[in-house]
Protein backbone atom coordinates (compact mmCIF):
# COMPACT_ATOMS: atom_id res chain seq x y z
CA UNK A 1 0.00 0.00 0.00
CA UNK A 2 2.50 2.42 0.84
CA UNK A 3 4.25 1.99 -2.98
CA UNK A 4 1.15 2.78 -4.30
CA UNK A 5 0.50 5.86 -2.46
CA UNK A 6 4.40 7.16 -2.67
CA UNK A 7 3.68 6.76 -6.59
CA UNK A 8 0.50 8.86 -6.28
CA UNK A 9 2.43 11.50 -4.16
CA UNK A 10 4.69 12.50 -6.62
CA UNK A 11 2.32 12.02 -9.66
CA UNK A 12 -0.07 14.37 -7.64
CA UNK A 13 3.21 16.52 -7.75
CA UNK A 14 4.18 16.41 -11.26
CA UNK A 15 0.58 17.71 -11.80
CA UNK A 16 0.92 20.27 -9.29
CA UNK A 17 3.43 21.85 -11.34
CA UNK A 18 0.61 22.18 -14.22
CA UNK A 19 -2.29 22.97 -13.01
CA UNK A 20 -0.04 25.60 -10.56
CA UNK A 21 1.27 27.44 -13.45
CA UNK A 22 -1.84 27.83 -15.88
CA UNK A 23 -2.61 31.43 -15.07
CA UNK A 24 -5.70 31.73 -13.21
CA UNK A 25 -7.19 28.54 -12.91
CA UNK A 26 -8.02 27.76 -10.03
CA UNK A 27 -7.32 24.40 -8.47
CA UNK A 28 -11.35 23.80 -8.18
CA UNK A 29 -11.47 23.61 -11.59
CA UNK A 30 -9.51 20.75 -11.92
CA UNK A 31 -11.58 19.49 -8.99
CA UNK A 32 -14.17 19.28 -11.55
CA UNK A 33 -12.03 17.40 -13.85
CA UNK A 34 -10.59 14.80 -11.50
CA UNK A 35 -14.50 14.00 -10.43
CA UNK A 36 -15.44 13.34 -13.76
CA UNK A 37 -12.12 10.93 -14.36
CA UNK A 38 -12.63 9.34 -11.31
CA UNK A 39 -14.87 6.21 -12.13
CA UNK A 40 -12.04 5.26 -14.73
CA UNK A 41 -9.02 6.32 -12.49
CA UNK A 42 -10.59 3.64 -9.84
CA UNK A 43 -9.64 0.81 -12.00
CA UNK A 44 -5.52 1.54 -12.03
CA UNK A 45 -5.80 2.58 -8.12
CA UNK A 46 -7.37 2.34 -4.96
CA UNK A 47 -9.70 5.26 -3.34
CA UNK A 48 -7.01 6.03 -0.87
CA UNK A 49 -4.28 6.77 -3.83
CA UNK A 50 -6.13 8.98 -5.55
CA UNK A 51 -7.18 10.99 -2.56
CA UNK A 52 -3.55 11.01 -1.87
CA UNK A 53 -2.80 12.22 -5.58
CA UNK A 54 -5.61 15.03 -5.08
CA UNK A 55 -4.09 15.98 -1.80
CA UNK A 56 -0.45 16.40 -3.48
CA UNK A 57 -1.24 17.91 -6.31
CA UNK A 58 -3.56 20.63 -4.77
CA UNK A 59 -0.41 21.06 -2.13
CA UNK A 60 1.68 21.33 -4.79
CA UNK A 61 -0.98 23.61 -6.84
CA UNK A 62 -1.08 26.16 -3.70
CA UNK A 63 3.11 26.55 -3.83
CA UNK A 64 3.70 26.75 -7.32
CA UNK A 65 0.14 29.58 -8.38
CA UNK A 66 1.70 32.59 -7.23
CA UNK A 67 4.49 32.20 -9.62
CA UNK A 68 2.29 33.14 -13.01
CA UNK A 69 0.42 35.79 -10.37
CA UNK A 70 3.52 37.35 -9.62
CA UNK A 71 5.34 36.72 -13.39
CA UNK A 72 2.60 37.34 -15.36
CA UNK A 73 -0.06 39.25 -13.09
CA UNK A 74 -2.66 36.92 -13.90
CA UNK A 75 -4.27 35.23 -10.50
CA UNK A 76 -6.88 33.46 -9.45
CA UNK A 77 -9.52 33.44 -6.48
CA UNK A 78 -6.82 32.49 -3.59
CA UNK A 79 -3.81 34.80 -5.61
CA UNK A 80 -5.75 37.58 -6.46
CA UNK A 81 -4.08 39.93 -3.69
CA UNK A 82 -0.80 38.47 -4.08
CA UNK A 83 -0.33 40.35 -7.64
CA UNK A 84 -0.33 43.57 -6.69
CA UNK A 85 3.00 43.28 -3.75
CA UNK A 86 4.39 40.30 -5.80
CA UNK A 87 4.14 42.67 -8.79
CA UNK A 88 5.98 45.61 -6.85
CA UNK A 89 8.80 42.84 -5.98
CA UNK A 90 8.79 41.82 -9.98
CA UNK A 91 9.38 45.45 -10.77
CA UNK A 92 12.29 45.82 -8.65
CA UNK A 93 13.85 42.77 -9.90
CA UNK A 94 12.79 40.55 -7.26
CA UNK A 95 10.14 38.49 -8.47
CA UNK A 96 12.08 35.18 -7.20
CA UNK A 97 12.35 36.71 -3.98
CA UNK A 98 8.61 37.36 -3.95
CA UNK A 99 7.82 33.60 -5.06
CA UNK A 100 10.85 32.79 -2.26
CA UNK A 101 8.70 34.58 0.68
CA UNK A 102 5.42 32.78 -0.40
CA UNK A 103 7.06 29.39 -0.49
CA UNK A 104 8.53 30.19 2.99
CA UNK A 105 5.28 30.79 4.09
CA UNK A 106 3.30 27.88 2.33
CA UNK A 107 6.25 26.06 4.45
CA UNK A 108 6.10 27.26 7.47
CA UNK A 109 2.37 27.55 7.72
CA UNK A 110 1.69 23.88 6.93
CA UNK A 111 4.19 22.54 9.58
CA UNK A 112 2.76 24.80 12.24
CA UNK A 113 -1.10 23.84 11.22
CA UNK A 114 0.06 19.59 10.86
CA UNK A 115 1.30 20.18 14.43
CA UNK A 116 -2.05 21.65 15.86
CA UNK A 117 -3.72 19.10 14.46
CA UNK A 118 -5.09 16.67 17.41
CA UNK A 119 -5.97 20.25 19.11
CA UNK A 120 -8.16 20.89 15.99
CA UNK A 121 -9.86 17.41 15.94
CA UNK A 122 -11.14 18.18 19.27
CA UNK A 123 -12.21 21.68 18.63
CA UNK A 124 -13.89 21.90 15.42
CA UNK A 125 -17.00 20.47 15.94
CA UNK A 126 -17.52 22.35 19.57
CA UNK A 127 -16.94 25.64 17.29
CA UNK A 128 -18.40 25.33 14.78
CA UNK A 129 -21.69 24.02 16.59
CA UNK A 130 -21.57 27.13 18.30
CA UNK A 131 -21.23 29.64 14.77
CA UNK A 132 -23.34 27.94 12.53
CA UNK A 133 -26.48 29.68 12.59
CA UNK A 134 -24.56 33.26 12.69
CA UNK A 135 -22.23 32.61 9.33
CA UNK A 136 -24.36 35.43 7.64
CA UNK A 137 -23.99 37.99 10.24
CA UNK A 138 -19.98 37.00 10.65
CA UNK A 139 -19.48 37.21 6.73
CA UNK A 140 -21.49 41.02 7.17
CA UNK A 141 -18.83 41.62 10.39
CA UNK A 142 -15.43 40.46 8.34
CA UNK A 143 -16.87 42.79 5.09
CA UNK A 144 -17.12 45.50 7.27
CA UNK A 145 -13.77 45.06 8.53
CA UNK A 146 -12.49 45.07 4.73
CA UNK A 147 -14.07 48.70 4.16
CA UNK A 148 -13.51 50.43 6.90
CA UNK A 149 -10.01 49.02 7.14
CA UNK A 150 -9.41 52.21 4.91
CA UNK A 151 -8.76 55.33 7.02
CA UNK A 152 -9.67 58.18 4.79
CA UNK A 153 -13.76 59.01 4.35
CA UNK A 154 -13.27 59.42 0.57
CA UNK A 155 -11.17 55.89 0.48
CA UNK A 156 -14.05 54.17 2.40
CA UNK A 157 -16.87 55.64 0.04
CA UNK A 158 -15.31 53.98 -2.98
CA UNK A 159 -13.89 51.01 -1.25
CA UNK A 160 -18.00 50.79 -0.19
CA UNK A 161 -19.07 51.14 -3.78
CA UNK A 162 -16.64 48.97 -5.39
CA UNK A 163 -17.53 46.30 -2.47
CA UNK A 164 -21.60 46.76 -3.77
CA UNK A 165 -20.96 46.96 -7.55
CA UNK A 166 -18.30 43.85 -7.27
CA UNK A 167 -21.10 42.16 -5.37
CA UNK A 168 -23.76 43.17 -7.47
CA UNK A 169 -21.90 41.77 -10.71
CA UNK A 170 -20.61 38.44 -8.63
CA UNK A 171 -24.73 38.23 -7.54
CA UNK A 172 -25.35 37.92 -11.70
CA UNK A 173 -22.69 36.41 -13.04
CA UNK A 174 -23.00 33.53 -10.09
CA UNK A 175 -26.79 32.88 -10.58
CA UNK A 176 -26.87 32.96 -14.54
CA UNK A 177 -26.21 29.23 -16.77
CA UNK A 178 -22.87 30.81 -17.93
CA UNK A 179 -20.22 27.83 -17.42
CA UNK A 180 -17.24 28.27 -15.41
CA UNK A 181 -18.47 31.87 -14.24
CA UNK A 182 -15.42 32.54 -12.12
CA UNK A 183 -12.92 32.95 -14.57
CA UNK A 184 -14.14 36.01 -16.20
CA UNK A 185 -15.39 37.41 -13.06
CA UNK A 186 -12.02 36.82 -10.82
CA UNK A 187 -9.65 37.60 -13.84
CA UNK A 188 -11.91 41.01 -15.10
CA UNK A 189 -11.62 42.41 -10.89
CA UNK A 190 -7.97 41.07 -10.46
CA UNK A 191 -5.99 40.10 -13.88
CA UNK A 192 -7.37 42.38 -16.54
CA UNK A 193 -7.77 45.36 -14.42
CA UNK A 194 -3.71 44.91 -13.07
CA UNK A 195 -2.35 44.19 -16.47
CA UNK A 196 -4.07 47.33 -18.08
CA UNK A 197 -2.94 49.73 -15.50
CA UNK A 198 0.77 48.24 -15.87
CA UNK A 199 0.43 49.21 -19.42
CA UNK A 200 -0.90 52.26 -18.79
CA UNK A 201 2.51 52.95 -16.83
CA UNK A 202 4.90 52.13 -19.51
CA UNK A 203 5.99 49.59 -17.14
CA UNK A 204 9.28 47.30 -18.68
CA UNK A 205 10.20 44.23 -16.47
CA UNK A 206 14.28 44.92 -14.79
CA UNK A 207 16.72 42.32 -14.92
CA UNK A 208 15.41 40.08 -12.35
CA UNK A 209 18.19 38.92 -9.38
CA UNK A 210 18.43 35.05 -7.66
CA UNK A 211 18.89 37.47 -4.32
CA UNK A 212 19.13 35.96 -0.78
CA UNK A 213 18.33 38.87 0.73
CA UNK A 214 15.08 39.19 2.36
CA UNK A 215 13.89 41.75 4.45
CA UNK A 216 11.37 40.09 6.96
CA UNK A 217 11.98 40.14 10.73
CA UNK A 218 11.51 37.23 12.97
CA UNK A 219 8.94 38.99 14.56
CA UNK A 220 7.02 39.40 11.57
CA UNK A 221 7.56 36.03 10.05
CA UNK A 222 5.98 35.06 13.72
CA UNK A 223 3.26 36.86 13.20
CA UNK A 224 2.81 36.05 9.20
CA UNK A 225 2.88 32.49 9.87
CA UNK A 226 0.37 32.59 13.08
CA UNK A 227 -2.20 35.03 11.04
CA UNK A 228 -1.81 32.38 8.52
CA UNK A 229 -2.39 29.98 10.51
CA UNK A 230 -6.00 31.28 12.12
CA UNK A 231 -7.18 33.38 8.94
CA UNK A 232 -6.42 30.29 6.72
CA UNK A 233 -8.85 28.30 9.06
CA UNK A 234 -11.27 30.62 9.25
CA UNK A 235 -11.77 30.26 5.51
CA UNK A 236 -11.95 26.69 5.90
CA UNK A 237 -14.63 27.23 8.69
CA UNK A 238 -16.85 29.73 6.82
CA UNK A 239 -18.29 29.10 3.12
CA UNK A 240 -17.50 32.20 0.97
CA UNK A 241 -15.10 33.41 3.09
CA UNK A 242 -11.26 33.32 0.00
CA UNK A 243 -7.97 33.84 0.84
CA UNK A 244 -8.45 37.46 -0.01
CA UNK A 245 -10.70 37.69 2.94
CA UNK A 246 -8.19 35.98 5.10
CA UNK A 247 -6.01 38.11 4.16
CA UNK A 248 -7.60 41.44 5.09
CA UNK A 249 -8.15 39.88 7.90
CA UNK A 250 -4.83 38.93 9.03
CA UNK A 251 -3.90 42.24 8.33
CA UNK A 252 -6.39 43.95 10.97
CA UNK A 253 -5.10 41.60 13.73
CA UNK A 254 -1.64 41.60 12.85
CA UNK A 255 -1.26 45.26 11.27
CA UNK A 256 1.22 46.51 8.80
CA UNK A 257 3.61 43.53 8.59
CA UNK A 258 5.33 44.81 5.10
CA UNK A 259 5.34 43.54 1.57
CA UNK A 260 7.47 40.70 1.88
CA UNK A 261 5.53 39.18 5.38
CA UNK A 262 2.58 39.89 3.40
CA UNK A 263 3.31 37.48 0.86
CA UNK A 264 4.54 34.99 3.26
CA UNK A 265 1.09 35.55 5.45
CA UNK A 266 -1.01 35.31 1.32
CA UNK A 267 1.30 32.10 0.99
CA UNK A 268 0.65 30.16 4.13
CA UNK A 269 -2.95 31.30 4.15
CA UNK A 270 -3.64 29.32 0.89
CA UNK A 271 -1.86 26.07 2.01
CA UNK A 272 -3.88 26.14 5.32
CA UNK A 273 -7.05 26.50 4.02
CA UNK A 274 -6.66 23.16 2.45
CA UNK A 275 -5.21 21.30 4.71
CA UNK A 276 -7.78 22.82 7.08
CA UNK A 277 -10.64 21.74 4.91
CA UNK A 278 -9.48 17.79 5.19
CA UNK A 279 -10.13 18.35 8.73
CA UNK A 280 -13.67 20.06 8.83
CA UNK A 281 -14.14 17.25 6.34
CA UNK A 282 -13.48 14.76 8.75
CA UNK A 283 -14.98 16.65 11.91
CA UNK A 284 -18.07 18.69 11.09
CA UNK A 285 -18.10 16.26 7.37
CA UNK A 286 -18.18 20.39 5.63
CA UNK A 287 -15.72 20.51 2.29
CA UNK A 288 -15.01 23.72 1.75
CA UNK A 289 -12.67 23.64 -0.99
CA UNK A 290 -13.03 21.93 -4.57
CA UNK A 291 -10.37 18.95 -4.33
CA UNK A 292 -11.68 18.45 -0.72
CA UNK A 293 -15.39 17.71 -2.28
CA UNK A 294 -14.02 15.26 -4.53
CA UNK A 295 -11.68 12.89 -1.91
CA UNK A 296 -15.62 13.44 -0.14
CA UNK A 297 -16.97 11.30 -3.07
CA UNK A 298 -14.27 8.98 -3.56
CA UNK A 299 -14.11 7.98 0.20
CA UNK A 300 -17.27 8.34 2.39
CA UNK A 301 -16.66 7.84 5.68
CA UNK A 302 -13.36 8.92 6.47
CA UNK A 303 -11.75 7.26 9.19
CA UNK A 304 -9.03 8.77 11.17
CA UNK A 305 -6.27 7.00 10.04
CA UNK A 306 -7.19 8.22 6.46
CA UNK A 307 -6.98 11.96 7.92
CA UNK A 308 -3.46 11.29 9.64
CA UNK A 309 -2.43 10.12 6.06
CA UNK A 310 -3.68 12.97 4.23
CA UNK A 311 -2.06 15.10 6.30
CA UNK A 312 1.33 13.19 6.05
CA UNK A 313 0.83 13.34 2.18
CA UNK A 314 0.47 16.84 2.07
CA UNK A 315 3.58 17.35 4.50
CA UNK A 316 5.91 15.43 2.01
CA UNK A 317 4.30 17.35 -0.91
CA UNK A 318 4.83 21.10 0.67
CA UNK A 319 8.70 19.72 1.27
CA UNK A 320 8.57 18.74 -2.44
CA UNK A 321 6.88 21.68 -3.83
CA UNK A 322 9.12 24.36 -1.91
CA UNK A 323 11.64 22.73 -4.45
CA UNK A 324 9.84 22.98 -7.24
CA UNK A 325 8.32 26.33 -6.62
CA UNK A 326 11.95 27.80 -6.16
CA UNK A 327 13.52 26.04 -9.34
CA UNK A 328 10.39 27.14 -11.55
CA UNK A 329 10.84 30.35 -10.20
CA UNK A 330 14.62 30.59 -11.33
CA UNK A 331 13.38 29.49 -14.68
CA UNK A 332 11.32 32.77 -14.79
CA UNK A 333 13.25 35.06 -13.55
CA UNK A 334 15.85 34.26 -16.19
CA UNK A 335 13.67 34.37 -19.30
CA UNK A 336 10.37 36.99 -18.00
CA UNK A 337 12.84 40.31 -18.42
CA UNK A 338 13.89 39.36 -21.96
CA UNK A 339 10.57 39.58 -23.26
CA UNK A 340 8.14 42.56 -23.89
CA UNK A 341 6.11 43.55 -21.39
CA UNK A 342 3.69 45.11 -22.67
CA UNK A 343 3.50 42.59 -25.32
CA UNK A 344 3.48 40.12 -22.53
CA UNK A 345 0.57 42.34 -21.00
CA UNK A 346 -1.50 42.12 -24.00
CA UNK A 347 -0.86 38.55 -24.79
CA UNK A 348 -2.06 37.22 -21.31
CA UNK A 349 -5.18 40.18 -21.34
CA UNK A 350 -6.17 38.81 -25.18
CA UNK A 351 -5.73 34.57 -23.57
CA UNK A 352 -7.66 35.85 -20.81
CA UNK A 353 -10.17 36.90 -23.31
CA UNK A 354 -10.04 34.06 -25.10
CA UNK A 355 -10.35 31.41 -22.12
CA UNK A 356 -13.18 33.37 -21.13
CA UNK A 357 -15.04 33.41 -24.63
CA UNK A 358 -14.58 29.78 -24.63
CA UNK A 359 -15.26 28.63 -21.02
CA UNK A 360 -18.30 31.40 -20.79
CA UNK A 361 -19.31 32.71 -24.27
CA UNK A 362 -20.24 36.34 -24.73
CA UNK A 363 -22.09 36.94 -21.34
CA UNK A 364 -18.44 36.10 -19.99
CA UNK A 365 -17.09 38.47 -21.76
CA UNK A 366 -19.55 40.67 -21.29
CA UNK A 367 -18.59 39.95 -17.28
CA UNK A 368 -15.10 40.12 -18.08
CA UNK A 369 -15.17 43.90 -19.22
CA UNK A 370 -17.25 45.32 -16.34
CA UNK A 371 -15.08 43.24 -14.01
CA UNK A 372 -12.29 45.21 -15.55
CA UNK A 373 -13.77 48.40 -14.92
CA UNK A 374 -14.55 48.09 -11.24
CA UNK A 375 -11.36 46.19 -10.59
CA UNK A 376 -9.87 49.29 -11.95
CA UNK A 377 -11.41 51.50 -8.43
CA UNK A 378 -8.74 50.66 -6.41
CA UNK A 379 -5.62 51.65 -8.89
CA UNK A 380 -7.67 55.12 -9.38
CA UNK A 381 -8.56 55.85 -6.08
CA UNK A 382 -5.89 53.86 -4.11
CA UNK A 383 -8.02 51.62 -1.66
CA UNK A 384 -7.27 48.21 -1.22
CA UNK A 385 -7.92 45.49 -4.04
CA UNK A 386 -9.48 43.03 -1.11
CA UNK A 387 -12.98 45.47 -1.52
CA UNK A 388 -13.27 43.39 -5.22
CA UNK A 389 -13.68 40.71 -2.81
CA UNK A 390 -17.54 41.59 -2.58
CA UNK A 391 -18.04 39.49 -5.84
CA UNK A 392 -17.84 36.55 -3.61
CA UNK A 393 -19.07 37.92 -0.16
CA UNK A 394 -22.12 39.85 -1.52
CA UNK A 395 -23.76 36.37 -3.20
CA UNK A 396 -22.97 34.44 0.29
CA UNK A 397 -24.32 36.34 2.63
CA UNK A 398 -27.76 36.81 0.62
CA UNK A 399 -28.17 32.93 0.54
CA UNK A 400 -27.59 32.78 4.53
CA UNK A 401 -29.16 35.54 5.87
CA UNK A 402 -32.36 35.38 3.15
CA UNK B 1 14.72 32.97 5.55
CA UNK B 2 18.00 32.00 4.25
CA UNK B 3 17.56 29.70 0.89
CA UNK B 4 19.50 26.94 2.12
CA UNK B 5 17.85 27.16 5.71
CA UNK B 6 14.67 26.80 3.72
CA UNK B 7 15.83 24.02 1.69
CA UNK B 8 16.94 22.26 4.84
CA UNK B 9 13.31 22.90 6.43
CA UNK B 10 11.58 21.41 2.96
CA UNK B 11 13.72 18.55 2.95
CA UNK B 12 13.04 17.23 6.63
CA UNK B 13 9.24 17.67 5.45
CA UNK B 14 9.86 15.13 2.56
CA UNK B 15 11.13 12.50 4.88
CA UNK B 16 8.98 13.00 8.21
CA UNK B 17 5.92 13.13 5.77
CA UNK B 18 7.16 10.05 3.87
CA UNK B 19 8.03 8.04 7.48
CA UNK B 20 4.35 8.92 8.30
CA UNK B 21 2.46 8.25 5.63
CA UNK B 22 4.50 4.54 5.59
CA UNK B 23 3.49 4.06 9.65
CA UNK B 24 -0.18 5.27 8.89
CA UNK B 25 -0.58 3.49 5.97
CA UNK B 26 0.62 0.34 7.70
CA UNK B 27 -2.60 0.70 10.08
CA UNK B 28 -4.70 0.75 7.13
CA UNK B 29 -6.91 -2.12 7.88
CA UNK B 30 -9.22 -4.02 4.80
CA UNK B 31 -12.94 -4.81 5.58
CA UNK B 32 -14.13 -8.17 5.75
CA UNK B 33 -15.63 -9.16 2.91
CA UNK B 34 -18.82 -11.07 2.11
CA UNK B 35 -18.26 -14.27 0.04
CA UNK B 36 -20.79 -13.27 -2.53
CA UNK B 37 -18.67 -10.02 -2.93
CA UNK B 38 -15.90 -12.14 -3.76
CA UNK B 39 -17.30 -13.65 -6.65
CA UNK B 40 -18.34 -10.31 -8.07
CA UNK B 41 -14.89 -8.42 -7.79
CA UNK B 42 -12.30 -7.31 -10.04
CA UNK B 43 -9.71 -10.21 -10.54
CA UNK B 44 -6.82 -9.25 -8.06
CA UNK B 45 -8.80 -6.78 -6.15
CA UNK B 46 -7.07 -6.96 -2.31
CA UNK B 47 -10.10 -8.85 0.20
CA UNK B 48 -10.47 -9.32 3.68
CA UNK B 49 -12.43 -12.89 5.20
CA UNK B 50 -12.34 -14.13 8.30
CA UNK B 51 -14.26 -17.42 8.58
CA UNK B 52 -14.23 -21.33 9.30
CA UNK B 53 -11.68 -23.82 7.87
CA UNK B 54 -13.91 -26.48 6.36
CA UNK B 55 -11.91 -28.45 4.52
CA UNK B 56 -7.76 -28.57 4.12
CA UNK B 57 -5.84 -30.34 1.07
CA UNK B 58 -2.07 -29.94 1.48
CA UNK B 59 0.69 -30.45 -1.65
CA UNK B 60 3.98 -29.79 -2.02
CA UNK B 61 4.06 -26.23 -2.44
CA UNK B 62 0.70 -25.03 -1.36
CA UNK B 63 -2.24 -25.51 1.06
CA UNK B 64 -5.74 -25.17 -0.78
CA UNK B 65 -8.53 -24.98 2.04
CA UNK B 66 -12.35 -24.14 2.51
CA UNK B 67 -13.09 -20.93 4.36
CA UNK B 68 -16.76 -20.70 5.44
CA UNK B 69 -18.82 -17.64 6.58
CA UNK B 70 -22.09 -18.35 5.26
CA UNK B 71 -21.18 -18.99 2.17
CA UNK B 72 -17.82 -20.92 1.25
CA UNK B 73 -14.50 -19.28 -0.38
CA UNK B 74 -11.92 -21.40 -2.46
CA UNK B 75 -8.22 -19.87 -0.64
CA UNK B 76 -4.53 -21.00 -2.02
CA UNK B 77 -1.68 -20.09 1.05
CA UNK B 78 1.49 -20.38 -0.50
CA UNK B 79 3.61 -22.32 1.41
CA UNK B 80 6.93 -20.00 1.12
CA UNK B 81 5.09 -16.93 1.91
CA UNK B 82 3.60 -18.60 4.90
CA UNK B 83 5.63 -21.18 6.26
CA UNK B 84 4.74 -20.83 9.60
CA UNK B 85 1.26 -21.72 9.74
CA UNK B 86 -0.46 -24.95 10.88
CA UNK B 87 -4.29 -24.87 9.35
CA UNK B 88 -6.38 -27.56 10.87
CA UNK B 89 -10.62 -28.21 10.33
CA UNK B 90 -12.43 -25.87 12.09
CA UNK B 91 -9.60 -23.44 12.55
CA UNK B 92 -11.29 -19.83 12.79
CA UNK B 93 -8.71 -17.80 10.27
CA UNK B 94 -8.54 -14.36 8.89
CA UNK B 95 -7.11 -14.21 5.80
CA UNK B 96 -5.84 -11.21 3.38
CA UNK B 97 -5.48 -11.77 -0.04
CA UNK B 98 -6.54 -11.29 -3.67
CA UNK B 99 -9.08 -12.74 -5.88
CA UNK B 100 -7.75 -14.61 -9.11
CA UNK B 101 -9.75 -16.57 -11.34
CA UNK B 102 -8.27 -20.40 -11.97
CA UNK B 103 -9.39 -23.15 -14.14
CA UNK B 104 -12.98 -20.65 -14.67
CA UNK B 105 -13.14 -20.77 -10.85
CA UNK B 106 -12.79 -17.77 -7.95
CA UNK B 107 -10.01 -17.98 -5.44
CA UNK B 108 -8.53 -15.83 -2.96
CA UNK B 109 -4.55 -16.58 -3.11
CA UNK B 110 -3.98 -15.07 0.57
CA UNK B 111 -1.09 -13.10 1.04
CA UNK B 112 -1.44 -13.43 4.71
CA UNK B 113 -3.34 -15.64 6.87
CA UNK B 114 -3.43 -15.98 10.46
CA UNK B 115 -5.62 -17.89 13.19
CA UNK B 116 -8.26 -15.68 14.68
CA UNK B 117 -9.34 -18.50 17.35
Amino acid sequence: MFLQLLIALLLGCFAGIFTGLIPGLHINLVAVVIMSTAASLLHVASPLAIAVFIIAMSITHTFIDTIPSIFLGAPNEDTALTVLPGHKLLLKGRGYEAVKLSATGSLLSLIAIATIIPLLLKSIPFIYEHIKDYIGYILIFFSGIMVFAEKIKNKIFWAFFCFITSGILGLIALTSPMKQPLLPLLSGLFGVSILLFSLSEKTRIPEQQITEIEKVSNKNKTKAVSAAVFSGSLTALFPGLSSSHAAVIATQIVGDIGVNAFLMLMGGINTVNFVFSLVTLYTIDKARNGTVVAISKLIEAIPLNYILIFIAAAVAAGGIATFLALQIAKSFSTFVNKINYRRLCLLIIIFIFIMSFYFSSWFGILVLIVGTAIGLLPHFFGFRKSACMGCLLVPTILFFIL
Amino acid sequence: MHQTVLLKIALVCVFVGLFLLYIFSETIEIDDTAISKINNAESGEKIKIIGIVSEVYSSDNAVFIKVTKAETAEVVVFKQINENITINYGDVVEIIGRTEDYNGKREIVADRIRKVK
